[in-house]
Parts: C-alpha cells; sequence; structure tokens
C-alpha cells in the first residue's frame, strides 16, 4: 500500500503486531499468544484480524516472512514465520514516542493542580 | 475442530478475495484450530462466535481495499487515455440518459398512476357490459347494497367521471365540468381542503359544493370570501362549503378519467384480506342481489381490480414500445465500449501474458477488465443524469398539453436509484465479453515475436459480432422510427375530402329550459321548443353578416372537429325495402344547413344539395355519401329512394319519410385510417320536435363552420357577443380553428415519431463510432499484410476494395439479423400506424440503405489510411 514506514497512526492491532515479532521471529499464532500475555489477557486478535493486518504490514514492508527459528518443534516447521524490518521497527518506535506523548500529556492534565 | 464448524469455516473463507484466502487461508485455519483446541466450554464458543463475525468483518475490508485497489489502477489507465476514456464514457453515458429520462416518465405515470395513500389496498368494483367485457362502472343501487353487505372491504366511494354544465359566476355563462362524489371521498384520497370543508354526510337538501383551486383562482380571485357564497351552475343554486387543491387528481393522467365510464366505485381492502376473498364476497353479495331483484340483476356479472391497473389502462403497451428503444440504445453503447475494451486488451496483449506467465491470476485479469467498466460507469452516470435532465426538459417542450407524465415527471430518488443501477450493469456488461475474452490468453502465441495470433484473430470475431449486433439493433430502432414517419407523412398528405383551411367552428350548448325539456323520465325523449330553431337563424343570419365571413353553415357533428367522435350511427329505414335479416342498416346522422358541403368544400358527386328551399313545409329531404349510396344499395340506386331514420332503432311517429336528393363525396369523419361509414346530412329545419335520449346532442349542441377569407380571423369575443345578445345565459362552449384541431389532434403521434426519431439518430451515431473503431483496428492488424500486397503493386482501389469489403460483409450481417429483429417487433407500433403496415418493405428498404451509408462512411476514414500505408515503414515494424 501506500503507506510509508512511520507513517502514524498505526491501528492498535498493526503495533501489537509489530511489538510481538521485535524479539524473535513468530507464527501466526504465537503473535496471538504474545499479544494475550503482553496485554495481561486484555487484546485477544482473532485470525481474520491477524491475518489481514500482517497482510498489510508486509505489504508495508514493516515484517518480512522468514524461516522458523532453529530449534523449534518440528510441526511448527511448517508454519509461516514473521520478522520485524528496520522499518517495521521504527514506526513501532515512532507510535510508541505518539503515545507515550499522549500518556504523558493526559497525567498532567490529571494531575492536582497546585495554585487551586 | 467438529466437523460441522470444519465446514462452516471452509464457506466462511470465502468472505475473502481469492488471492487473500490461497496466501493465508491455511494459516488462518491453523490458527483458529490451534486456539480452540485451548479453550473449553463456553469460551469455546464465544472464540467460535467471535472469530465469524471477525472473519465476515474483515473479509468485506479486504475484498473493499483489493476493489479500490482494482479502481485506482484502472482509473489510473483510463487517465491515460483520454480519447479512448472520452468515447467510452460518452457511449454509455448517451445510453444511460436516455434510459434514465424514459424510466423518470415511466415511473411517474405508471407506479405513479394512483396517487393517494394505500393505492395498492384500494380496489375497483367492475360490472361487465353487454359485450362481456368488465368495466369499471357500477350503478348507484348496487353501490350501496355492496357498502352495507360487504365484511372485506371498507372505505367505500363512489364519484362520477364527470360532465359538461354551464355556470355563470359574475353574470357570464360558462361551461365548467361537474363531478359528483359520496361524501368522504376527497378525505378517502388522502387530500384536505385548501380552504373551508368537504361534504359531510346528509346535507344534499343544503345543496352543498366544492370548486377546484385554479377554478376558484381563476374565477374568484382566491377570495376567502367565497365560502358560503351562493354558485350558480346546471339548474340550481350551490352553496360554496369549500376548495379541493390544485394537486388532487383522481390519477396523474387526466386522459385516464376520460375514458372512464360515468359512474367508478372503489373500496379498500380491510386488513388481512386479500382481493381473492374480497371477490369472492362481491359474487356471493351480487347473487343475493340477483336473487331480490331478477329484473334488474339476474345478468349482472362484477369482478374486482386493483385501482393501479385500472388506472393505468393502456399505458403499459406505450411504456414497454419505449422502454425497449431506450435499452437497444443502452446495448449498443455497451456494445462500443466492450469493442473499446477489446482493442485496448489486443494493445495489451503481450503484457497480459507475461503477466499471465509470472503466475498472474486469471480471476484478477477478468477483475482488471471488470473495473475499467465500473470506473466507465462513474462519470457515465454523472454525464447521463445531466441528459436526463436535458432529455425531460426537451420531453416537457415537445410532449403534446396532457401527456402523462409531461407536468410532473421528474428526476428524483429513485430516478436516482435506477440510473446508478443502469450504469453499474452497464459497466459490468461492458466488460463483461472483453474480461472474458483477454484472460483466455494462450502464451505460446502470444508470446511469439510479432506474431498475429490465432487470439488475434478470436477477438477480431467476437468484435465483429459486437458490431454486427450494433448494427442489427440501430436498424431496428431505425425502422420503427421510419414507420412512424411514414404514418406522419402520409397523415401530412392524407386528404380528409373536405377544405380545412380558414375554418372556425364555435359550439354552443342550448341548456336550461328555454330550449329543452325531458317530458317523459322512463323513456328518456326529449322536446325540442321553438328557441332552438330561432337560435340556430339567429346564429346564421349574424354570423353571415360578418365581414370578412366568407360562408357559415351549422352542423350537430364538424369532421374531424371537437365532436366529431360523438353520437351513435342511427337505424335507416329504406321504403319499400324488405330487411333481409331483420335488421335496420345504420348510419351516422348529420344535421346541417343550408351552405354546410360548400362551406366545408364537400363535393357533390350526383343530384343536388340541401338548400334554402328545403324548409319545414317542403317534402323531407336528405343528402348522402358515397358510402351510403354504396353499402345500403348495393345493386339499385339511393338517388331518388325514400328512407326514415330511425335514432336507437325507434320509429319516432314525428320523423317523416325523407327524399335522397344528392350524393356527396366521401370524406374523413373523426380520424385518418378510419373506415368510411355510411352517412346522412338533414337540414335543421325538417326535423321532429322529439328526440330519444342520447340524441339530443343533435339538436341541442350546434356547432357553427365560419370560413373566412384567407388570412382574416374571427375573433372569440365577437362570436361570444353575438350569441349573448340572443340570451345573455348561453355559453361558448369552444370555438377553435379547425386546422389547429386537425393539427393538435395529431400531437401524440408526432410526439411518438419525434421520439423515435431521436433514439434513432443516438443508435445510429454510436453504431458508427463502433463500425469505424473496428476498422480501424482491423487496418492497424493488417498493416503489415496491406504493406506488401502495395509493394506487390496492389492498387488505392483494391486496398480500399479490401478494408471496405470488410466493413460491409458485417454491416450485412448486421442488417440481415437487424431486419428479422424489426420483424418482430414492429408490430408493438401497430397502433400508432397509418395507411402502413408494421412490415413495410420500402421503410426496411431505406432503413436498411441508411445503415449501410452510415457503415461506408465509417469504413472511409480506416480505407483511406490503408491506401497511405507506406510498405517500407509496414514491413520495418516486423
Amino acid at each position: 500500500m501506500t503507506d510509508t514506514p512511520g507513517n502514524v497512526p498505526l491501528s492498535p492491532a498493526a503495533f501489537h503486531i509489530l511489538v510481538a515479532v521485535a524479539g524473535e521471529p513468530k507464527h501466526g499464532y504465537g503473535i496471538m499468544k504474545e499479544v494475550a500475555a503482553a496485554t495481561s489477557g486484555q487484546v485477544k486478535l482473532h485470525a481474520g484480524t491477524l491475518y489481514t493486518t500482517i497482510k498489510r504490514l508486509l505489504d508495508d514492508g514493516l515484517i518480512r516472512e522468514t524461516s522458523a527459528p532453529p530449534g523449534v518443534a518440528s510441526d511448527d516447521e511448517r508454519r509461516r514465520y514473521y520478522a520485524l524490518t528496520p522499518d517495521g521497527r521504527q514506526a513501532a518506535e515512532t507510535e510508541l514516542a505518539r503515545l507515550q506523548s499522549i500518556v504523558e500529556r493526559a497525567a498532567d492534565s490529571l494531575r492536582p493542580n497546585p495554585i487551586g | 475442530m467438529p466437523y460441522w464448524f470444519a465446514k462452516l469455516w471452509r464457506w466462511l473463507l470465502w468472505a475473502y478475495p481469492a488471492e487473500f484466502r490461497e496466501e493465508y487461508g491455511p494459516s488462518l485455519t491453523q490458527d483458529f484450530a490451534d486456539r480452540y483446541r485451548e479453550e473449553s466450554g463456553v469460551s469455546r464458543w464465544q472464540l467460535c462466535v467471535s472469530t465469524v463475525v471477525d472473519v465476515i468483518v474483515t473479509g468485506a475490508k479486504e475484498r473493499y481495499f483489493a476493489m479500490m485497489i482494482d479502481l485506482k489502477h484502472s482509473a489510473r489507465r483510463l487517465l491515460a487515455q483520454p480519447l479512448f476514456a472520452t468515447v467510452a464514457v460518452l457511449s454509455l453515458a448517451l445510453g444511460i440518459g436516455a434510459n434514465s429520462a424514459v424510466f423518470s416518465i415511466v415511473n411517474d405515470v405508471l407506479l405513479n398512476a394512483a396517487p393517494y395513500p394505500d393505492a395498492d389496498r384500494r380496489v375497483v368494483v367492475h360490472t361487465q357490459n353487454a359485450a362481456g367485457v368488465p368495466r369499471p362502472t357500477v350503478t348507484p343501487a348496487d353501490f350501496l347494497d355492496y357498502r352495507v353487505q360487504s365484511r372485506t372491504m371498507h372505505d367505500w366511494i363512489l364519484f362520477s367521471t364527470g360532465s359538461g354544465s354551464t355556470a355563470w359566476p359574475g353574470g357570464t355563462p360558462e361551461k365548467i365540468r361537474v363531478q359528483q362524489v359520496t361524501p368522504g371521498t376527497l378525505e378517502s384520497l388522502g387530500t384536505t381542503p385548501v380552504l373551508g370543508r368537504f361534504f359531510r354526510e346528509g346535507e344534499v337538501d343544503q345543496r352543498p359544493c366544492l370548486i377546484s383551486e385554479s377554478y376558484w383562482r381563476r374565477r374568484f380571485g382566491g377570495s376567502r370570501n367565497v365560502i358560503n357564497t351562493k354558485f350558480r351552475f346546471g339548474s340550481g343554486l350551490y352553496t360554496i362549503v369549500g376548495i379541493v387543491p390544485a394537486a388532487f387528481a383522481l390519477t396523474n393522467d387526466p386522459s385516464v378519467v376520460r375514458r372512464l365510464p360515468w359512474l367508478v366505485a372503489t373500496a379498500k381492502l380491510r386488513d388481512g384480506f386479500t382481493e381473492e376473498q374480497a371477490q369472492q364476497e362481491l359474487v356471493t353479495i351480487n347473487a343475493r342481489l340477483a336473487a331480490a331483484y331478477p329484473e334488474s340483476n339476474a345478468k349482472r356479472v362484477v369482478s374486482l381490480r386493483p385501482m393501479v391497473d385500472t388506472w393505468r389502462l393502456g399505458l403499459e403497451s406505450t411504456g414497454a414500445t419505449f422502454f425497449g428503444a431506450v435499452s437497444l440504445i443502452l446495448l449498443i453503447a455497451c456494445a462500443n465500449v466492450a469493442n473499446l475494451l477489446l482493442v485496448r486488451a489486443a494493445i495489451r496483449r503481450r503484457e497480459i501474458s507475461v503477466r499471465s506467465a509470472l503466475g498472474a491470476d486469471r480471476r484478477r485479469l477478468v477483475r482488471e477488465f471488470l473495473a475499467d467498466g465500473l470506473v466507465l460507469s462513474v462519470p457515465a452516470v454523472a454525464v447521463g443524469l445531466a441528459l436526463a435532465f436535458g432529455g425531460l426538459a426537451l420531453f416537457r417542450a415537445m410532449a403534446p398539453p396532457g401527456f402523462p407524465g409531461a407536468a410532473t415527471a421528474q428526476v428524483n430518488l429513485v430516478v436516482l436509484g435506477f440510473t446508478a443501477a443502469a450504469g453499474v450493469l452497464a459497466g459490468i456488461l461492458s466488460a463483461l465479453f472483453p474480461a472474458l475474452q483477454a484472460s483466455k490468453v494462450d502464451l505460446s502465441e502470444a508470446l511469439k515475436e510479432g506474431g498475429r495470433s490465432s487470439h488475434g484473430r478470436r477477438t477480431l470475431r467476437l468484435r465483429t459480432l459486437l458490431v454486427a449486433g450494433e448494427i442489427a439493433f440501430t436498424l431496428v430502432l431505425l425502422a420503427g422510427a421510419g414507420l412512424l414517419l411514414a404514418t406522419l407523412w402520409r397523415i401530412g398528405l392524407h386528404s380528409p375530402g373536405f377544405d380545412p383551411r380558414n375554418i372556425s367552428v364555435a359550439r354552443v350548448s342550448l341548456v336550461g329550459e328555454r330550449y329543452d325539456f325531458k317530458f317523459k323520465r322512463e323513456v328518456d325523449i326529449w322536446k325540442v321548443k321553438p328557441p332552438v330553431g330561432q337560435f340556430d337563424e339567429h346564429m346564421l343570419t349574424q354570423l353571415r353578416a360578418l365581414p370578412d365571413v366568407e360562408s357559415v353553415a351549422l352542423s350537430s357533428r364538424v369532421p374531424m372537429g371537437p365532436s366529431s367522435a360523438s353520437g351513435s350511427p342511427a337505424g335507416i329505414r329504406i321504403l319499400g325495402a324488405t330487411l333481409g335479416d331483420g335488421k335496420l342498416p345504420t348510419a351516422h346522422s348529420t344535421l346541417v344547413s343550408s351552405g354546410f358541403f360548400e362551406t366545408l368544400r364537400i363535393p357533390l358527386r350526383r343530384g343536388r344539395l340541401l338548400n334554402d328551399q328545403d324548409h319545414g313545409n317542403a317534402p323531407w329531404v336528405a343528402v348522402v355519401n358515397e358510402a351510403f349510396a354504396r353499402e345500403l344499395f348495393p345493386d339499385g340506386e339511393a338517388l331518388g329512394a325514400m328512407v326514415t331514420i330511425q335514432p336507437q332503432g325507434i320509429a319516432m311517429p314525428e320523423e317523416l319519410p325523407r327524399q335522397i336528393v344528392g350524393i356527396v363525396s366521401d370524406h374523413t369523419r373523426v380520424k385518418p385510417g378510419e373506415t368510411t361509414d355510411p352517412m346522412i346530412y338533414t337540414t335543421y329545419l325538417q326535423q321532429p320536435e322529439v328526440i330519444p335520449g342520447g340524441y339530443q346532442g343533435q339538436r341541442f349542441e350546434p356547432s357553427f363552420v365560419i370560413r373566412t377569407r384567407p388570412g382574416a380571423v374571427v375573433k372569440e369575443e365577437t362570436i361570444r357577443r353575438i350569441v349573448t345578445a340572443f340570451d345573455p345565459d348561453l355559453p361558448l362552449s369552444g370555438y377553435v380553428s379547425l386546422e389547429d384541431f386537425i393539427f393538435r389532434a395529431n400531437a401524440t403521434i408526432r410526439f411518438y415519431t419525434y421520439s423515435l426519431v431521436l433514439f434513432a439518430a443516438i443508435a445510429i451515431g454510436l453504431a458508427g463510432v463502433g463500425i469505424y473503431g473496428l476498422m480501424n483496428y482491423a487496418v492497424a492488424d493488417r498493416i503489415h499484410e496491406i504493406g506488401i500486397r502495395i509493394s506487390l503493386g496492389a492498387s488505392r482501389s483494391r486496398v480500399v476494395g479490401m478494408v471496405v469489403g470488410q466493413g460491409l460483409r458485417i454491416a450485412v450481417v448486421g442488417i440481415v439479423v437487424g431486419l428479422a429483429g424489426a420483424l418482430a417487433t414492429t408490430g408493438l407500433l401497430r397502433r400508432f400506424l397509418f395507411e402502413i403496415e408494421p412490415w413495410d418493405p420500402p421503410t426496411y428498404a431505406l432503413a436498411a440503405a441508411l445503415v449501410l451509408a452510415i457503415s461506408l462512411v465509417s469504413c472511409g476514414i480506416p480505407a483511406w489510411r490503408a491506401t497511405r500505408v507506406n510498405p517500407v515503414v509496414a514491413l520495418r515494424r516486423e
């Protein structure tokens, strides 16, 4: 698609996926589990959302397909693994900064006013 | 995963576009299966439901993205070829615009035929007439019984379709139209008074009346004080209680009301009852009535029909004809665009082959073409709508006054929806052939450098078929337009048997007790009082004395004039003749004054015309037309024979035998194309004083035929002054130029003709573009061959002959198919035709010749280009 790397904001699903594959390459099911674990089960990606988002991230060059990392179970070898690209890392970092600034601003607004 | 869900899952994956499904389907399935295994119990169900929703939502999104990408690419490709895109868009827009305009009219006329609430629940009671044909009419007595006894229907209303009467607003008499309705009718039809109120039950004795908004504004200046004032019309004094809004109409098509019988009864189906149940109940009630009143009701056969159907009458077939015509235009346009797309496909052949070789999906190629079609249809719909607006404006300007839909048709939401749907359909239809064709790529052939593959020849064959189809459709339209044009031409050339130029017709209704007297109610016999004859005398004398008037005559019916179709033939008894089958022969009886034939210039064949010596005390005489002499005296002599005229077949003692003293030539009575009926003319001075009902018009509604010097006009005001000089209460019910009246009578056929000619012209233009495009491509395709031929010494004429010959072969195929199509369809036009058969060979020949000529012209430019081929350049292209 036409989105360039670092084009913000990313969709929440895309952001979660990028973060999930930031460590080591994962297959689809692994991403699902990772996202669920990272958000204490609050975000559950369904298969449809997962793969349409993966397709878009692949098209945009934010992730790439890769071979299974060494040492995985043999029945997992046939699965497709996805890894973060440098563009993807940059996009995730930009998104992270954006989210952080939102969080900081929110915290500022909610802090009790010292004068009043 | 349970078996049933696995099965459902496979179906579910179809939510995604094919490519996505193939690429990610297995992963999706596996991941879902993994998660399914991890969950148990209720959460398994939750997972299934939420995943199904997720797949459907993301599938729709994915398809949408894929489509948008296709459309974007397609738009980019089309913008790169502006000439191609413009021609294609304009072609489609013409077809869409014509359909949209005709649809807005047909939609308005047919779908909105009954413009009131719950019109689809309303039924109309039909009674079979003597010929066994159901007519939408009832007797008032039956209506009252139906209303009381029916359980399946309610909201019964009865109304009359109206009759002429005279009103005296502000002292001047004028003709008005009076309609009777039962109380509650207007409320039931969903209208509210502009001012005042509608009728109440049980106030008949106070003689309330309602007037229309337009009459109120015209005659009373829209004054609010008009309510509760007295208003005199007919023979009574009424009180105006309310104003009916101008927008109220029994139907959107005013001509329908005129064709309905006198009394119409309708009711609404009660909730929960069907038309069949109501029909059964009506038949039961009718049987009860037949038992109770055998004399009047024994033979009565009743039925129900939906009100909307009753209102539509014969309009469907006209609508269908015109829809057929514009559909052909749209098909021609689609064929044109399909053709253009095929040319592009041929040009892109190698690119497509390469992509196929690299693994591009065939479905993807099909989708690309369909996207082209859709992208073209978007601007085409926009331009088409603009054309539809223009077309509607043209329709309003061209349509005869009162033509259905002329005042009300507009581009509304329904029309917008139709136009968009037609556009999308046309876009897909245009792209379908090219898509299927182009995706059938033969790799080895197409990739051969420079080879003119069999694939190329195959698309050329398809394109030839498409163009031949365009030509065929065009010929069908052209033949139809030709038949109508020939009809118009014949009507123009038609000699009516008299001279309508410089003739004006003034009509007066002699109403009121001064003139007539219906002295026996049961037998419907009318007495003519002396002032009738005095009035006739007064008018003739005064009109003849006017400057610029050459001659004046009185007639109860003016040929092809305002009341020409009124009345029914009278029985003719020939004295001394025996009746073969016991039935009297009949003839149209017309009452005239001396000078009638001279004024209308109807030639005398034998004997003499009526003159001033044929007065009341002289022996009674008659003049007949040639058809009368021919049919009533097949082997005898009409001249000198004695006859009596028996209106309604009743022998009136006051009607004396008459001698036939003259035979005049036949002339058109009502309209061109009619069968020539026997006519008998008698003078108004030799008439009985009593007239059976149904024939009063003869005596009480005289027309005065005035021939002026060429170019001179007698003002209506002058005529009115002469009428009121005799009786200030008499209205002038009409004053027209006979020539104008005849011209207006043909307004509808003229309108149909011009419309069809316009459609045919659009079709010819489109087909011309089609042939041109095809031949242009064919020449480009054979440029190598042409180059060789020229270098081998082929003459220019040979090259031209080769190209033109190819074009003509296509044209001939199209013409043959088109002639067959025209033969099959022009029968639809039969009722509009006059003195011409739907299969008229000269018209067909002319239409075919025109199509052939257009084809030749369209081949001309490509042929000329072929002769300019430089052999060296052509051969180097290899």
